[in-house]
């Protein structure tokens, strides 16, 4: 019988990390390891449709609403966990 | 009235360009061309971007009586390619970093990012004196064709876009379409043409930049393709302070009844107008409007012919349809309409073929008010994000790529499907129309079928195909 515990005992942050950046890295077609310097300018897969897609993306994993403020500061994956501290998510 | 030290462009990259220096940007553009071409009446091809260096190319282009195709400054060399074969352009307009296209050629002339060079290519084939303009219709599908506009076409439509949006010189647009597209030119054609100005960027509605434009330049209007307007709906547009932007246009494809609701009461609220609008290349840029008044009565409807254009529906037999509510074809008349198509550089000395008529290729019902709404397409084609896409042209490139699979394209505004009913690797298929048609995947979905349905001859009836969007069926 498996466990009920996660194997690595992870951190709430931890976890919540490991969910922004599997979004991230399933978004662009890579690995976790490879998304912490992706950004709207620098990468062309990010366009506006893709945009609105992350936005739900998170919005859903986390159980927040971005407001319209943040919707356009969301401009790299360092900006997007951020803006989730700012609502109260521990990443 | 506008006057020569009033502002034309805004570039934030670039600076401020008044209609003084846009004048003579045009005349010292003519002298280089005079100069470097022996042609009298060169082809241009001109890579458009929402800067100085792209809209002073193709407004230069025009006043030196020159022909000029509106290209994307991020087209693909391969398609650049071909399209040199096909018309053999004498001159080429490009960004200084497209050096894949600009090579080792000497620079005839060089301003504000971009670089004017001679393609030594030998065409003694001439252009038709009306000819102005060739635009695309099929984006990143491949195929060669342009929609031929004269200097007509372009006078007329632009006036009668003034008239019906009353854009006078206090109006300042945001550039927030791409040049290369009707209905992004038509933006700065009526507002140049008003003395008006404009704001350029590249930046969409998703980010900062576009909106810190906004407030910072005072920009009254922008335009957007349905796909805009969806995204400004969920960017809560209704709760934005936007005290200038007062004026929002709409066209590139049908707006969802939903967010027509939305817009019309937004700017019924807010004192602010927004125009639904309706148009295609083969008629210079637009051919209807729905009067800002009328958007909450008439959902659905893409509006009323604009000054100076006339419709008409006719039925199977072509016989014109005189009652309310009758299905048939919409048929347009006006000045704006094109003199026809190319596909090639012996192509543009043909005169007006159309002569002021256009069959649109839509079918449309017409109410007791005379406003008209589009009911079905007869063409092949979608239109995602507002670009056109030839379901034709995605068959031929599923035929060469997977020339095993029995499959056909379909869709509607929202999404391309393909109907596969063959064993095939959907996700490799997914990803190959991706990259060349050059969208996102959340654009395509495969949708496997029992069988495509075909008629006794072994016709594809497309019209079954449908059926199958409403089916749960298995998509990816």
């Amino acid at each position: 019988m498996p466990s009920s515990h996660s194997d690595t005992d992870e951190t709430q942050s931890e976890k919540n990390d490991r969910i922004y950046s599997t979004i991230f890295a399933e978004e662009f077609e890579t690995n976790r390891e490879s998304v912490s310097g992706l950004s709207m300018e620098s990468t062309s897969m990010w366009d506006s449709l893709e945009h609105m897609y992350l936005i739900a993306a998170l919005e859903e994993a986390f159980d927040v609403v971005f407001e319209p403020e943040d919707v356009i500061a969301f401009d790299s994956f360092k900006a997007g966990r951020d803006i989730l501290r700012s609502y109260g998510i521990e990443i | 009235m506008a006057s020569l030290s009033d502002i034309a462009l805004i570039d934030p990259e670039n600076g401020i360009m008044h209609y003084q220096g846009l004048i003579t940007f045009c005349d010292e553009f003519t002298a280089k061309v005079k100069h470097s071409c022996k042609q009298s009446r060169p082809l241009v091809f001109a890579l458009c971007s929402n800067t100085i260096g792209g809209i002073a190319g193709y407004v230069a282009s025009v006043h030196a009586h020159i022909v000029v195709a509106l290209l994307s400054d991020d087209i693909g060399i391969e398609q650049f390619n071909d399209l040199v074969t096909a018309y053999v352009p004498d001159l080429i307009w490009a960004p200084k970093h497209r050096t894949d296209i600009i090579g080792n050629e000497i620079r005839a002339f060089e301003a504000f990012g971009y670089v004017l060079i001679n393609t030594h290519l030998d065409s003694s084939m001439p252009l038709h004196n009306d000819l102005a303009l060739l635009m695309t219709t099929s984006g990143s599908t491949g195929s060669p064709k342009f929609v031929r506009q004269s200097y007509a076409n372009l006078r007329s439509n632009t006036k009668s876009i003034i008239s019906y949006l009353d854009i006078d010189e206090h109006e300042r647009a945001i550039t927030s379409l791409p040049l290369e597209y009707v209905y992004g030119l038509s933006v700065v054609n009526s507002h140049l043409q008003a003395g008006a100005s404009l704001v350029l960027t590249e930046d969409g509605v998703c980010q900062k930049e576009f909106w810190n434009l906004i407030h910072r330049y005072g920009v009254t209007s922008m335009a957007g393709v349905p796909y805009t307007y969806e995204l400004l709906y969920r960017l809560r547009i209704d709760r934005m302070d936007l005290p200038s932007l007062t004026t929002f246009t709409q066209a590139g494809g049908h707006l969802a009844p939903m967010l027509q609701t939305f817009y019309g009461t937004y700017a019924q609220h807010t004192g602010r107008r927004f125009f639904i609008m309706y148009g295609q290349a083969e008629a210079t840029a637009r051919m209807a409007y729905l009067p800002p008044d009328a958007c909450l009565d008439k959902i659905g409807s893409m509006g009323v012919a604009i000054p100076g254009g006339r419709f008409e529906l006719i039925d199977d037999e072509k016989k014109r349809i005189d009652k309310n509510d009758t299905e048939g074809e919409l048929i347009y008349y006006g000045e704006n309409v094109c003199m026809g198509y190319a596909i090639c550089r012996a192509d543009l000395q043909k005169a007006d073929e159309n002569k002021g008529v256009l069959h649109t290729g839509d079918e449309a019902m017409r109410d007791a008010d005379g406003f008209y709404r589009i009911v079905g397409r007869k063409k092949r084609f979608i239109k995602l994000c507002g670009k056109r896409v030839s379901l034709e042209s995605v068959d031929d490139m599923l035929r060469a790529r997977f020339p095993d699979v029995d499959c056909v394209s379909g869709g509607d505004d929202t999404q391309l499907v393909i109907f596969v009913a063959s064993p095939c690797n959907t996700s490799l298929m997914k990803h190959s129309l991706a990259e060349l048609l050059r969208m996102n995947k959340k654009l395509i979905t495969i949708h496997c079928v029992a069988s495509i349905p075909r008629n006794e001859a072994g016709k594809i009836r497309y019209s079954a195909l449908k059926a199958f969007l409403d089916d749960q069926g298995c998509c990816s």
